[in-house]
């Protein structure tokens, strides 16, 4: 377990070393701190996935229980959709600056709960809780780089054309900040799905019953609807620009309250694994 | 000329009502089909799923709620029946929508293949809203030629002296992508309600030799029979073994069992293996590990007169496994009640419990016996085989079987919501990544040169599209050693 905290503390402070190269690369304009911190990111991201990868080897299952495990998962799933979407578009790496201190402050969160090694239930030892599991944090991922997204888009939008000789002017202009956040909206949308459907037949598998309305799975629907109504809305009545970015931010925050929030007040299914 | 009279109507409408109907129809039909009307529709069921999932939340019953359950309280809201009506009304506009929906966009996206495919004129390419124009001296027919293959666009081409039209698509199938998505909702609702009308399940304890027959009337607790296929299934399950197993005490590893499968007739069909999470399916009935698991002693009861009785004693075995096993047991006729506590060596027999069983000295079963009531008195101990009077009554501890618990259900309609569900991810996938992309070009030719003109248009993600279009257009540009 040493190792695993160590790897994990090494992975914490590369972060924020990355962080660092991000932002002043954007707020000063310096592609070589920008260099810099993306090599930094696919450093903590292998040591992250070192201390990952030990302590699954040490508890004997994926990091699927409790806030720590939770957390640091959700954290090395966050910068892994990063590194690629800024492998795949290289004018995106501004986009480190605000994805990069949420990881390494999740990491941080991560560590207020217990680092205690539990054995999986009958019910958890399923391949579905992989693909539940997987695809839950890949939704989480792209909605949050959407914000990011939809934030950049509003602060562009606030600035004047000729105010714009500071850090906004290096980011994509508006309207394809605008298309890649719709993107990235559909992309957490068809992982929501997932999510819940492979739920549902897991619960079918284990329980005899594919929905029971409990409180997280009734909620996931929720959240569900609220990003459906998004895409519907953007084909129906065209939403885009300030009324689409302000509609993901909600959304957003609508979720993270859903799936963060309530299993901390609310007991059931879920909550005992996710609070652990 | 004479005009013709107007033809006789064999109807007291006029005419033009008879128009206007036809019209009015037509409008609502429009009208409940519309995406407007389904996104109204999406929002209502949002609402209504809210309200379950505020339901689901266990404050809604707590002595003390924060003020804002209790002001839905307050308003009703929190009686899981109170919006089933609503739901179910909603779901049935929803499958009216849906279906109209369906037809129409048929309709578009089958006019929209036809109408916007094909080669055009030059002005129409140019006057398209992603478009480039070049001039060169000559040969870009054949670098947009390969600029198109490139693409893995479909091409058709038109040529003649002057001029060559070409046209390429690719992802066309991707136009359908909206009509399947829709068309999944429909045979997700149409499992649901087969869901609704077939399904049924029931709880049954086994102890190790004992069979259940599959009948209504063998289940500890069932649901209301289904409205289709109610018969039972009479197929037989013999408990054979259960293989319990704890990664330590209070934290369960396994739970599972062997069974053996008959036909009615009593015909063996094999045996399987089944745990949490590894269901069995016999004849369309899926059985289910459940997690109740414990002990049955039977025991035999003698009064005063000689009657002799004999019953069973169901003892759980809790969550962490340290608890006592306590049942009570009442006697038929009689005020007499009696809290058993099981004590049993057996309970080391379970994998991960070991050490549990080594604290039961005797390595035999017994029964500590206290009579229920507002004075609870402690008769004794009853061994395993042994006998003990309580209060006339001769009480005897015959036999302790371990036993387990199943869950049974059938559902018809699980089939087809699973397809739907995998058509569901497939018709999101086609209608989002999978758009359709057209491309234009004419090159026109004169004693100066070629003229070239490129356009382009896709169905979704526009801006990012043009910005993809114009670095394509760049490294055609330098392609054509225009840098």
């Amino acid at each position: 377990m040493m190792g695993e905290f160590l790897f994990y503390w090494f992975a914490l402070a590369t972060y924020v070393a990355s962080s660092l190269g991000y932002i002043s690369g954007l707020a000063f304009n310096k592609p070589n701190h920008k260099k810099i911190g993306r090599l930094l990111a696919i450093t903590g991201l292998a040591l992250h996935s070192l201390t990952l990868g030990i302590r699954w080897y040490q508890v004997g299952h994926g990091p699927y229980i409790s806030t720590y495990e939770i957390l640091s998962s959700t954290a090395w799933m966050a910068v892994l959709f990063f590194v690629l979407l800024e492998w795949r578009q290289r004018n995106f790496a501004n986009l480190g600056a605000l994805t990069l201190p949420l990881a390494f402050l999740m990491m941080g969160f991560a560590l207020l709960g217990s680092r205690e090694a539990k054995s999986l239930p009958p019910t958890l030892q399923s391949a579905w809780l992989a693909v539940h599991v997987v695809f839950a944090k890949l939704a989480v991922a792209a909605l949050l780089v959407a914000v990011a997204m939809a934030v950049f888009f509003l602060l562009k939008q606030t600035r004047r054309q000729e105010e714009e000789n500071n850090f906004l002017a290096r980011l994509p202009s508006a309207a394809v900040l605008d298309d890649y956040g719709y993107r990235l909206v559909v992309f957490g949308f068809i992982c929501l799905t997932v999510m819940i459907i492979s739920g549902a037949i897991w619960a079918n598998n284990s329980w005899g019953q594919y929905w029971s309305w409990d409180s997280a799975q009734t909620w996931s629907l929720v959240v569900w609807l609220v990003y459906g109504l998004f895409l519907h809305g953007r084909i129906t009545f065209h939403w885009q620009g300030t009324i689409s970015a302000w509609y993901v931010i909600v959304a957003f925050f609508f979720s993270l309250v859903a799936f963060f929030v309530l299993p901390y007040f609310i007991k059931g299914l879920h909550s005992q694994y996710m609070v652990g | 000329m004479v005009t013709p009279s107007p033809p006789f109507l064999p109807c007291s409408r006029p005419y033009g009502s008879m128009k206007n109907t036809k019209k009015y129809s037509e409008k609502i039909f429009t009208l409940l089909g519309s995406l407007r009307v389904s996104f109204l529709l999406l929002l209502l069921f949002c609402l209504l799923v809210a309200q379950r999932a505020i339901i689901a939340q266990k404050f809604v019953y707590l002595e003390n709620p924060p003020w804002f359950i209790t002001a839905l309280n307050a308003m009703g809201l929190n009686s899981p029946n109170l919006l089933v009506i609503p739901m179910y009304g909603l779901l049935a506009l929803l499958v009216v929508n849906l279906t109209l929906a369906t037809i129409s966009m048929t309709k578009r996206i089958r006019a929209k293949s036809h109408g916007l495919g094909g080669v055009r004129s030059l002005e129409a390419v140019q006057a398209m809203p992603i478009s480039a124009v070049f001039f060169i001296p000559a040969g870009g027919e054949p670098l947009l030629t390969t600029f198109f293959e490139k693409k893995r666009l479909n091409i058709t081409r038109e040529s003649s002296a002057s001029e060559s039209r070409l046209y390429g698509i690719k992802r066309g199938l991707g136009r359908w992508g909206v009509l399947l998505f829709h068309l999944t909702f429909l045979v997700i609702l149409a499992g649901a309600l087969l869901s609704v009308l077939t399904r049924y399940a029931g709880v049954f304890d086994l102890a190790i030799g004992e069979t259940f027959v599959e009948s209504r009337g063998n289940y500890g607790a069932v649901t209301a029979p289904p409205i289709l296929f109610s018969g039972d299934k009479k197929f037989q399950l013999r408990l054979d073994a259960i293989d319990l197993s704890y990664w330590k005490p209070g934290a369960l590893k396994q739970n599972a069992s062997t069974v053996s499968i008959f036909t009615e007739q009593g015909t063996p069909l094999g045996t399987r293996y089944l745990a949490i999470n590894s269901p069995l399916r016999v004849d369309g009935v899926d059985i289910y590990q459940g997690s109740k698991t414990g002990f049955i002693a039977g025991l035999e009861a003698i009064d005063a007169v000689g009657t002799k009785a004999q019953g069973r004693v169901k003892f759980f075995l809790p969550a962490h496994p340290d608890e006592p096993m306590i049942s009570r047991v009442q006697f038929p006729g009689t005020s007499l009640a009696l809290d058993l506590e099981l004590f049993t060596d057996m309970v080391g027999t379970i994998k991960g419990l070991e050490g549990l069983g080594a604290q039961h000295k005797n390595k035999v079963s017994l029964l500590k016996v206290t009579v229920a009531g507002a004075h609870r008195i402690f008769y004794g101990v009853l061994f395993g085989g042994a006998s003990l009077e309580v209060e006339g009554v001769t009480l005897r501890f015959v036999s302790l079987t371990p036993f387990t618990s199943f869950f049974a259900a059938r559902d018809y309609g699980v089939p087809l919501i699973f397809g739907g569900f995998a058509l569901l991810v497939f018709g999101l996938i086609i209608t989002f990544f999978w758009v359709p992309e057209q491309y234009w070009a004419v090159v026109q030719k004169d004693e100066n040169g070629e003229r070239i003109v490129v356009s382009a248009t896709t169905e979704r993600f526009r801006a990012s599209f043009r910005e993809r279009f114009e670095t394509e257009m760049l490294a055609l540009q330098t392609e054509m050693g225009m840098q």
